[in-house]
């Protein structure tokens, strides 16, 4: 992924593939990752693990279990972790980089999707008041 | 989620001129600086901090409630 700084000159981040190639090389075979079904085929196409969603997106359900514990206090989340027998979760963070397009980002998507599947997540709960 | 993002993101400036904990696209300083992970660990974070890999970390075999019991069970014997 690469932008243009201020000052016009270009710079790379290549966070995603340093990542993918970090699980490839430090996870056991077998791990299941998880994290927001976007990532799915990346994960499964470079880190070669299997991962709990991704860009095949009948199973809804599914995407909405996952929204549903990243849009959860830990607590609840890992719960839904344990119970989907998944061994990592991977979230994108664009705070320290400047990249938009995070997991922050898409975070109202989480919650709305999971909010299709499950009636107790409830979108106005994630509100800021005012 | 926002607690693994955010996850020692406190220790961290973005730049110079920012207080530690600066989000350059939320344009905000984070509210909570410090929190342990009681339930995840973390494995590992890009060098740009784009993606952060934490592990989940196994069911503990001993129930905290189950404590009390077995010492009390030591006491009968």
């Amino acid at each position: 992924m690469s932008g243009r700084r201020q000052d016009g000159s270009r710079y790379i981040i290549d966070d995603y593939r340093e990542a993918y190639y970090w699980i490839k090389q430090n996870t056991p075979k077998e791990s299941k990752i998880m994290s927001w079904w976007d990532y799915g085929y990346q994960i499964t196409g470079m880190s070669n693990r299997t991962v709990l969603v991704d860009n095949n997106t009948w199973n809804n359900t599914h995407i909405a279990t996952v929204g549903r514990a990243l849009a959860s206090t830990e607590e609840e989340s890992i719960s839904i972790a344990r119970q989907l027998d998944a061994n990592y979760v991977l979230v994108i963070f664009g705070g320290m980089s400047n990249y938009s397009g995070d997991d922050i980002s898409k975070f109202l998507w989480m919650v709305r999707i999971a909010a299709g599947v499950f009636p107790q997540i409830k979108e106005a709960n994630y509100y800021n008041k005012g | 989620m926002y607690r693994l993002c955010y996850y020692r993101f406190g220790e961290v400036h973005t730049s110079h001129k920012d207080p530690p904990g600066y989000d350059s696209v939320r344009k905000a300083e984070i509210g909570l600086k410090k929190w342990n992970l009681k339930y995840y660990e973390e494995a590992y974070t890009s060098s740009r901090w784009l993606v952060r890999i934490f592990k989940v970390l196994p069911e503990t075999n001993r129930d905290p409630k189950m404590l009390g019991r077995n010492n009390n069970s030591k006491k009968s014997t």
